[in-house]
């Protein structure tokens, strides 16, 4: 599904925290949004789900699969939500109900947008579980009794099992330690390929990026300040902040690796 | 600027603010001169003007005893300013001694305590009241001492949520990995981070003790009868509410703006005095 | 002179000097099924595996030890023993060669007077009601009773701008009014006002954005050039952050030790899967 921003804008009690961002996230395309905390790029996925704060006075247009969003009631919302996106959240913990066990909260996005008999429903669930690569066993544990990277991937799934044709991911691996991000970073990659869905990528982290996506956005305060592919962003970066981005993320990243191709050097341009 | 100044100015500048500060203000204004002066003497009885409805020479009217109604309520006004205000000093004590046992070290007089407060909680202030009654009589002191330990430990169980999360936190934790010792942490580290808490909670009781005053003096067992308060002239005067109701009005009305002035100005002063809700008081520090 | 010479050159002197910190054969068996420790962050221990078996380390002055390995690897219930915060089922503790066995023990009180602490979530580990001011000079106030009010001010003030903040701005600042690395810098500053011998940090940087964390790891790095003698233990899962600071990594995966041994050595040549996942993970 396609996702189309044009000139949005947000503000909060006078203070400017989206200014004039245009982004495009074609059919089937995965796009990074890169920038440092503060940036407003949470901002923007709560602005397209329909989340923004009360207070918050927004400008612009945010297009999903041709339907205009920014303004939308809240019924339209709440159904182009539930079953044509599915969010990602950053910290599993917070955003899994802890007194449902895993089947339920797996099952809650389908009875909410489907007509599934029960069965069909605790179907659909087991064979999620099996796509994320968890035991059925689990179905029955609370997410207290989950590690960081298991409650990940019941994140995952409870975004996935509608079949959502834009997935949306807000930072879903900030949360976790390295092993469980790889993890996570390739049962996305995986399942995202097999749906054939959009991809939205939220993050502030080059090396977690190019894993995933081609496309990347780079916002810095509110603008966005480079956008393109992210090889070429890795290795020519124009903007200063996101040469500032770039070369954290590749000194925070081992040098001396085996197995994966570490970050390409950037080139000396003078 | 001081942090009191700014702490005032944050509570006026809302218009219940404006409200609360000006009820409360003129309560205790008026409990001071009632010390010294009111309008007639208490003790100027009339038998010819019983009941009367206000006039130029009784403002609020005249009592079965053709006693003055406004000097009554102003002689009123500072015994129960004595009585919340004592209240909530007992509740504070008791309520700061109770969570001080409950986060002890010591994990039975923790959880001892813990008991002993559930169990006590459960017990009726009014059930209090009527067994200190007996050896005291009726007296201020019944009021203020049941209430205090109904309010204080209200209070202890109502704080402890919050001051176990401060004592089970990264930076007690980091006070005490610098050698600092239990009472440290919970004067510096607890009690600032359950204060906005507890404001709001004794301003609640400081109403609820004058909702009490006037219940247990109606009942017998509050205010003994000849020392003015706004439960005394309640009490005698709701016996009659259906043929002169405007003797039962004033003492009622007045009462109930007070309470309610109580409850808004505790949850303005929450916010108001926590550095975190106020950004004004942040302000001062930098 | 470049850091990876005067990483070896440190690590020399580290070697042959005695340890400041050590500990021998630590075992921790959690009673109950379920404990939830005290700290926020909990930790699941089946009654009949360890937390802890038998582990031993040693850490020396100057040294930056990095202790790394996932949730239920036992690395934060070891960092907590080696503080005397939690006392170990077997084996023993020691600071400066004195024991660490209960409050009353001297390695205890010289480890109350000589360790800083940074943790994970800046925003949990600072009073939300205290400025940075009195954060910062709050390990001086408890220890440094000889002080004046002054003098205490003067050191905060100092350990500030050490850390990289401008003590005119951030003096009054709460943390509300922080960004995470603002904030983070502050419980370093606090971590340091009292030149400890020893810093432990608990995941100091996996609350926050790369940025941020770069300006950490080059914080940590100007503390380590300014005071060569103390020590660093390092609590992280993340090697891309480990292999710019650490001298000896530590890697333990269910109480166990998998690996110990220097930096380089360790990263070039792991020997267990463990490690190597790791590894290949953070590259």
């Amino acid at each position: 599904m396609s996702l189309s921003i044009k000139n949005l804008s947000v503000s909060i009690g006078g203070k400017t925290i989206l200014d004039q961002v245009s982004l495009d996230l074609a059919d089937g395309q995965r796009v990074g949004l890169v920038g440092p905390s503060g940036s407003g790029k949470s901002m923007i996925t709560k602005a397209f789900l329909g989340l923004l704060p009360p207070r918050a006075q927004a400008s612009g247009s945010i297009c999903l699969g041709g339907k205009e969003i920014l303004g939308a009631s809240e019924r339209t919302l709440a159904d182009l939500r539930g079953a044509y996106v599915g969010t990602v959240f950053q910290n599993p913990a917070a955003s899994l109900n802890p007194v449902l066990t895993v089947k339920k909260q797996l099952t809650l996005p389908l009875r909410l947008h489907y007509d599934l008999s029960r069965c069909e429903r605790e179907e659909r669930a087991l064979a999620m579980l099996d796509k994320l690569g968890l035991d059925r066993s689990v179905a029955n544990a609370y997410p207290s009794q989950l590690s960081g990277g298991q409650q990940q991937r019941v994140g995952i799934g409870t975004a996935l099992i509608t079949s959502p044709r834009l997935i949306i991911a807000d930072e879903p691996t900030t949360a976790l330690d390295s092993i469980s991000q790889m993890m996570v970073i390739e049962l996305l990659d995986r399942l995202v390929d097999q749906s054939g869905a959009s991809l939205l990528f939220v993050t502030h982290d080059f090396s977690v990026l190019r894993r995933i996506a081609s496309q990347a956005y780079v916002l810095d305060r509110g603008k966005v300040v480079e956008a393109g592919e992210i090889q070429r962003i890795l290795t020519s970066p124009q903007s200063l902040e996101a040469q500032g981005l770039v070369a954290a993320a590749r000194e925070l990243t081992l040098a001396v690796g085996h197995g994966r191709q570490p970050l390409p050097a950037e080139e000396r341009t003078s | 600027m001081t942090t009191v100044a700014i702490v005032a100015r944050s509570m006026w500048s809302r218009a219940e603010g404006k409200f609360s500060i000006l009820v409360l203000g003129l309560w205790v204004l008026v409990s001071l001169v009632s010390l010294v002066w009111t309008p007639q003497s208490l003790w100027a009885t009339d038998g010819y003007q019983v009941w009367k409805a206000p006039s130029a020479q009784h403002w609020l009217g005249t009592d079965g005893t053709g006693a003055d109604v406004l000097s009554w309520l102003m002689a009123g006004s500072h015994t129960n300013l004595l009585i919340s205000l004592l209240a909530v000093l007992l509740a504070a004590l008791l309520g700061l001694l109770l969570l001080t046992a409950m986060l002890a070290s010591n994990q039975l007089l923790a959880a001892g305590t813990v008991v002993v407060v559930d169990a006590l909680i459960s017990l009726p202030t009014v059930l209090l009241a009527l067994m200190l009654a007996v050896p005291l009589g009726p007296s201020i002191a019944v009021i203020v001492i049941s209430c205090g330990i109904g309010y204080g430990l209200n209070l202890a169980r109502i704080v402890r949520p919050q001051a176990l999360l401060a004592a089970g936190s990264d930076y007690a934790l980091s006070a005490k990995a610098n050698g600092a010792g239990g009472w440290r942490i919970m004067l510096d580290h607890i009690l600032p981070n359950v204060m906005p808490t507890m404001a709001v909670q004794l301003s609640l009781s400081a109403g609820t003790a004058l909702l009490a005053e006037s219940g247990l003096t109606y009942l017998g067992i509050g205010v003994p009868s000849g020392v003015p308060s706004w439960g005394h002239s309640l009490a005698t005067s709701v016996k009659f509410i259906d043929v002169f109701p405007l003797t039962v009005l004033w003492p009622g009305l007045l009462v109930t703006m007070v309470v309610v002035a109580l409850n808004v100005c505790g949850d303005l002063l929450r916010q108001a005095m926590d550095p975190v809700s106020n950004p004004e008081l942040r302000k001062l520090a930098a | 002179m470049s850091m990876s010479a005067m990483r070896d050159g440190c690590e020399s002197k580290a070697m042959r000097a005695t340890p400041l910190l050590e500990g021998s054969n630590i075992s921790k068996v959690f009673r109950g099924r379920l404990r939830r420790l005290p700290g926020g962050r909990g930790e699941c221990s089946d009654s009949r595996r360890p937390a802890l078996d038998g582990v031993s380390v040693a850490v020396r002055p100057g040294e930056c030890l990095a202790l790394i390995g996932g949730s239920g690897s036992g690395k934060s219930t070891l960092t907590r023993i080696l503080l005397g915060l939690e006392s170990p089922t077997r084996g023993r503790v020691a600071y400066r060669g004195e024991p660490v066995d209960g409050t009353r023990s001297e390695g205890y009180r010289f480890l109350r007077r000589e360790a800083g602490l940074v943790f994970q979530n800046p925003f949990t580990s600072l009073d939300p009601r205290w400025t940075a001011l009195r954060t910062v000079a709050e390990p001086l106030r408890i220890q440094a009773r000889d002080l004046t009010a002054q003098m205490v001010e003067q050191a905060a003030l100092e350990a500030l701008s050490q850390v990289g903040l401008d003590p005119g701005e951030f003096a009054g600042r709460y943390p509300v009014d922080c960004s995470g690395g603002q904030a983070q810098r502050i419980a370093i500053a606090r971590a340091i006002v009292a030149n400890p011998k020893l810093i432990v940090a608990d995941e100091p940087m996996s609350s926050l954005d790369v940025l941020s964390r770069l300006g950490i790891l080059r914080t940590f790095r100007s503390i380590r050039e300014r005071s060569p003698q103390t020590a660093i233990i390092l609590v992280s899962h993340d090697l891309g952050l480990v292999q710019h600071l650490a001298d000896t990594i530590m890697v333990l995966q269910q109480g166990r030790v998998q690996e110990y041994g220097p930096t380089s050595t360790v990263l070039a040549h792991p020997s267990s899967s463990y490690t190597k996942e790791l590894i290949a993970a953070a590259s």
